[in-house]
């Protein structure tokens, strides 16, 4: 190879597409319409950085050098431009000389194929790179257009999405309107209980209905229930099998003398009058009808293949499930109706529900479900009703991220704690003296004595030594024995139950928590004798049925002890009750 | 007259029922066992009464009083142990008495008013006595400086004998049962039984639902407020004392149902007790705790079958124990010189199978040579000498297996997500576990595939199946 | 608090409160400790006592343990019914000899 010098500028003149780069393959300069063609190209970067290198493996600053004779194609990234040329090495720097490299035919008329005299083309490349160049822009325009044009596609399929939606809304809201009028009951208010409800509605109207009938102070009737399918029909079915509810439930017969129906009554009635309707239309509904006695504190239900009841026992703290026995309405006439009775107390929390709040999904596919509801119900069971309905409204949306194909509706029914049913209430104050036990006995004595459980001395006995190891725990570990303290004890007696509550402000010290109590019957009868003390505890869990600690923000302590002193809270069920 | 009836409430061979009943409050047709002895006592005419009581005595106390329900005198003496129980005859004052009535709580003989007598009963095969005899005053200090039952019948053999054949016994749960049959075949007659007669053979309490298609068999007893479900067979010699649900299609024959228990669906109880989630079946005198309440009955058929493989695998366990025991020792000593930190590391684990709730969870703790954490890293040989022999005094005492899932804290159980757990808690623990066998990675996925494989597949033979490999591992190598 | 008497060479505690509590189990400890000291057979008599609780029961406890430090024996009788309920929830009787009237005791000790 001859060395021919050769002017920058007629390089640049022969070709206006060339790489200057240095022995590090950084871009030092690049021919005049390479940059009007690519503006982005700057000086000082790796050529990599713009290109694609085509036709070799090893592309390196001495491979280039030993083969000067190979050919080389550079692809601009982003784009099919492609060059083609040599590398020309100078002194310490290299040069690609290349042409504009095309191979599909649209671009033809830009591919050289002159070989021959490059000076004489020069002129003739000069229009073509600006042909090409035209061609871009005309190119970038088109693209242009069909982005605006999408973009305007777009809107008017939003615009359309928003006119239906608006409409499907106003028609919804229509329907919920009628839902909310015929189907859903309003809340009676009563001292008693508290009732809250939770209803979120779906895209559909549906045939979830629930009602409740005021028959005197001491008793409630409260039915929900959910008709087969959604949408009008559902509605109507439920709109009507409620007219025939309300009916049944306020009618008195003779027979009963102008007491109040028992619920298997007038659900017989029900049953009979709507049946062979329901069969007729070939649809069914699940209901339950729900009677709260709060003289006999006693729940009958009679379901018809509904959801299960959640019961919050406050005694033992756990949920017991009510579940029904009859096949749901409209399948076929039942002779014989079962009935569930179960015992109540102040403190304990019904939930009643429709499957929609078991069925709502996550993305996952995953259902809410029963235990996830008994879970929520017994983490709020101590707050108040609509508080527990809040809860379980936040967990469920939470767990479907406000997702809902089948209606909502929940009802939860709080027996509130009245001190107008509770038989005694009393207060007492003592100082933190241990030689106050004794009043305090007495005390509890004097109260519990009223009831004729407690008459029996053993009975008696078992309450007054818990409460006595509890004040001289908080005595004793509570204020260290400094005397000048006070406790008060409150005495409350329920329907079921008897509680005694110390307030104190001493050192917090959880006694309600039974991993600190020491199993007397797990030790040995070796190391029982060496034992100085840790029988208070055990004695205060062994003898009563619930200790429950609370401490407030002022750094009261609250100990409530409770006893179950009417031990027959057991579940009875019959099928021939309502043969009287 | 005066009665002492000993009763210390405890029976070695019925230490399942023992944890919630002392012998005489052992429910019987319808009332505690002790009651019947009482009234049966009263019948012969005598209004004082003594009790040595040592299990549970509250219980007693409290069921019986003062005895003025009865028209008597009840004094109960408390004593520390069954052994001392006789020890109390001696501080009585029996000075104002001639011939004192001396019973037992675990038997019930058919007995007159006599002088002095001594009665024994035939069982299997063996005469023998049955803690009943008519005796003079003053050999009482006599009697209560003897220890034991024979000890006392040695010393009582000059007295008139006699064998009696008319007796109720429940000292063992093959007694109970057939005293129940007795009692229901009328060869006991003067029991009080305080359920009606319906038909022949067949006693019903009050407030029992028995739908129409139950089919019972004479003879039968039904306590108070029992519930039947449909089609339930109740095929005779069957006591099913009060507030039992029994659910449909069950099929019941000669069986003693404890008051409050459930049977589930379909089931077949045949020679058995069942008393809440506890089925105990007499002909083997095996005791089964039953951990879900309600497939009570599917477990049933495999009881023979289960009790055996137990007592193989733990006396294979202690078999293997001793004759490890030098490599054991060589162990410690080894790991005592050439290991740096500690040699003993023991770790708790809960006993499965076990219930969902926690609260039921029982721990137990397990000694081995290694850190929890390495385990799955071991080479077979080290993990032999390291954790398998010394496990196997804890296989040998039943609180764990050969083969299982591997045993975890109750922090860790808790901490297993919910689906896993349950798999859990009804596998059973083990040494060898499939995760080691099968040299899996450490990773949660993995292990939890393990477990579920071995739950879902847990059987003798996959349990041989994984020992065997596991013995192949330990001789030649783990790749 | 209590009244002491020595039959033969048996002690003999009457106790004369009717409640055992925190109010004054320590007094009782304290009393006991130095009474019972050198004694190789001792008696209390609880038939005065209507109440007992837990710090009462550590007191009794404390008692026995002073007394067989010495080798010697402790044993309780006449123990009312409420006492006794609290006895037998912490399974007493499997620690204490309990007899029901004074005459058992003497006669369990061999002294008729």
């Amino acid at each position: 190879m001859k060395n021919i010098t050769i002017s920058f500028e007629s390089i640049n003149m022969l070709f206006p597409l060339h790489i200057v780069l240095d022995d590090k393959l950084h871009i030092v300069s690049t021919g005049s319409k390479l940059k009007r063609l690519y503006e982005d190209i700057l000086e000082g970067e790796l050529l990599e950085k713009y290109f694609i290198i085509h036709g070799t493996r090893s592309f390196c600053y001495t491979t280039i050098c030993e083969n000067t004779n190979q050919s080389y194609i550079l692809q601009l990234r982003d784009s099919h431009i492609k060059l083609k040329g040599h590398f020309v090495k100078q002194e310490s720097m290299c040069i690609f000389l290349c042409q504009l490299f095309v191979e599909s035919e649209e671009y033809k008329p830009l591919s050289l194929k002159a070989t021959g005299d490059f000076l004489l083309n020069i002129k003739s490349y000069e229009k073509k790179i600006d042909d090409f160049i035209e061609l871009k822009k005309s190119l970038e325009e088109q693209a242009e257009v069909i982005k605006e044009k999408e973009r305007a596609l777009a809107e008017e399929k939003e615009r359309s999405r928003i006119d239906k939606e608006k409409h499907s809304r106003s028609r919804k809201e229509i329907g919920f309107k009628i839902q909310k009028a015929l189907l859903l009951g309003r809340l009676p208010k009563r001292d008693n209980l508290t009732i809250e409800v939770l209803n979120i509605p779906s895209q559909e109207v549906s045939g979830d209905f629930y009602d409740f009938f005021n028959h005197d102070t001491k008793c409630m009737d409260l039915v929900i229930g959910d008709v087969m399918g959604k949408g009008i029909a559902a509605a109507l079915v439920a709109a009507a099998l409620k007219g025939v509810l309300i009916r049944s439930a306020s009618k008195r017969n003779l027979t009963t003398r102008g007491q109040v129906t028992p619920p298997q009554k007038i659900m017989k009635m029900v049953d009979e009058d709507i049946t062979p309707e329901l069969i007729a239309l070939e649809t069914f509904a699940t209901l339950s009808y729900n009677r709260f006695d709060l003289f006999t504190h006693k729940l009958t239900s009679v379901d018809y293949g509904h959801t299960n009841i959640l019961h919050y026992i406050f005694m033992t703290e756990e949920v017991n499930r009510i579940a029904g026995q009859n096949l749901p309405l409209g399948v076929q006439q039942q002779p014989q109706l079962e009935i569930t009775i179960e015992s109540f107390d102040d403190n304990d929390v019904f939930l009643f529900y429709s499957d929609g709040i078991l069925e709502a999904q996550n993305n996952e596919g995953e259902m809410f479900g029963e235990e996830r509801l008994i879970e929520t119900l017994k983490k709020s069971s101590s707050k108040s009703s609509s508080e527990i309905v809040q809860t379980i409204k936040s967990d469920l949306m939470r767990f479907s991220e406000g997702e809902f194909k089948d209606d909502v509706t929940c009802i939860a029914v709080k027996i509130e704690e009245t001190f107008s049913q509770t038989k005694i209430y009393n207060v007492m104050l003592i100082t933190s003296r241990l030689d106050e036990l004794k009043r305090v006995r007495n005390y509890i004595t004097e109260t519990a004595s009223k009831i004729s459980y407690f008459q029996e001395e053993k009975n008696l006995n078992d309450l007054l030594l818990a409460a006595t190891e509890v004040v001289s725990n908080i005595i004793r570990h509570g204020y260290n024995n400094d005397p000048g303290n006070v406790i008060r004890i409150e005495v409350s007696v329920s329907y079921s139950w008897i509680r005694v509550c110390f307030v104190d402000k001493g050192i917090p010290f959880s006694m309600a928590n039974k991993e600190n109590v020491n199993d007397i019957q797990e030790i040995t009868d070796e190391s029982l004798k060496e034992m100085e003390g840790g029988f208070g505890l055990y004695i205060i869990h062994s003898l009563v049925d619930k200790v429950n600690y609370r401490r407030d923000s002022k750094g009261n302590n609250y100990l409530d002890l409770i006893k179950n002193f009417q031990k027959e809270t057991s579940r009875i069920s019959s099928s021939n009750l309502d043969e009287k | 007259m005066r009665a002492v009836i000993v009763a210390p409430g405890y029976s070695e061979k019925m230490p399942l029922l023992n944890e919630y009943y002392p012998i005489s409050m052992v429910p019987f047709l319808g009332k505690p066992f002790l009651q019947h002895i009482i009234e049966s006592i009263i019948n012969l005419g005598i209004q004082k009464f003594d009790f040595v009581l040592t299990h549970l005595p509250e219980t007693i106390e409290n069921f019986f009083g003062d005895g003025k329900r009865w028209g008597c005198e009840f004094t109960f003496h408390l004593v520390k142990s069954v052994e001392n129980a006789y020890q109390v005859l001696d501080l009585v004052d029996f000075s104002e008495e001639e011939t004192i009535l001396l019973a037992h709580e675990a038997y019930l003989p058919q007995i007159q008013l006599e002088d002095t007598h001594v009665y024994c009963i035939n069982s299997q095969d063996r005469t023998a006595w049955c803690g009943w005899a008519w005796l003079n005053a003053e050999k009482m200090p006599d009697i209560a400086k003897l220890h034991g039952f024979e000890k006392i019948h040695e010393h009582l053999i000059d007295i008139p004998h006699s064998t009696i054949t008319k007796y109720l016994s429940i000292i063992s749960y093959a007694d109970l049962l057939d005293s129940a049959k007795k009692v229901l075949n009328k060869d006991f007659e003067s029991l009080l039984i305080n359920a009606k007669e319906i038909e022949p053979g067949i006693w019903l309490s009050r407030n029992v639902v028995l739908p129409s298609s139950t089919k019972i068999k004479a003879p039968a007893y039904i306590g108070e407020n029992c519930r039947f479900d449909q089609n339930i067979h109740v095929n005779g010699n069957v006591v099913i004392e009060e507030g039992c649900i029994i659910e449909e299609k069950s099929t019941i024959e000669n069986a003693v149902v404890f008051p409050k228990s459930y049977i589930g669906e379909a089931l077949d109880l045949k020679n058995v007790i069942v008393d809440k989630n506890r089925l105990i079946n007499t002909e083997f005198d095996a005791e089964i705790e039953i951990v879900d309440d309600f497939i009570l009955g599917n477990l049933n058929n495999n009881v023979l079958k289960k009790t055996l493989l137990r007592a193989f695998s733990r006396a294979l366990a202690l078999v293997l124990f001793l004759f490890c025991v030098p490599l054991f020792l060589t162990t410690i000593l080894v790991l005592k010189l050439f290991r740096k930190g500690p040699v003993f590391f023991r770790n708790s684990y809960v006993l499965l199978p076990t219930k969902r709730d926690e609260n039921l969870w029982q721990s137990c703790k397990l000694t081995s040579f290694c850190p929890k954490e390495s385990i799955n890293t071991l080479s077979a040989q080290s993990h032999f000498f390291l954790l398998f022999v010394p496990s196997l005094w804890q296989v040998a005492k039943g609180k764990m297996h050969f083969v299982g899932v591997p045993p975890r804290n109750k922090d860790e159980v808790k901490n297993l997500p919910k689906d896993w757990r349950s798999l859990y808690t009804s596998s059973k623990c083990g040494v060898i576990t499939e995760q080691y066998v099968k040299s899996l990675a450490n990773t949660k996925e993995d292990i939890y595939a393990s477990e579920a494989f071995y739950a879902v597949s847990a059987g003798f033979k996959q349990d041989l199946r994984l020992a065997i490999k596991y013995l192949g591992q330990v001789i030649f190598f783990r790749k | 608090m209590f009244t002491t008497e020595t039959n033969n060479d048996i002690l003999l505690i009457t106790l004369t409160v009717d409640v055992l509590d925190a109010s004054n189990n320590n007094d009782f400890k304290d009393q006991t400790s130095e009474v019972v000291k050198q004694q190789p057979k001792v008696l209390i008599d609880m038939s005065a006592l209507t109440f007992i609780d837990s710090s009462g029961l550590g007191a009794i406890l404390s008692c026995l343990r002073n007394c067989n430090e010495n080798k010697g024996k402790l044993k309780l009788f006449a123990i009312s019914k409420t006492v006794r309920t609290l006895f037998e929830l912490v399974r007493m009787h499997k620690v204490f000899d309990i007899y029901n009237t004074k005459e058992e005791a003497l006669a369990s000790f061999g002294a008729k």
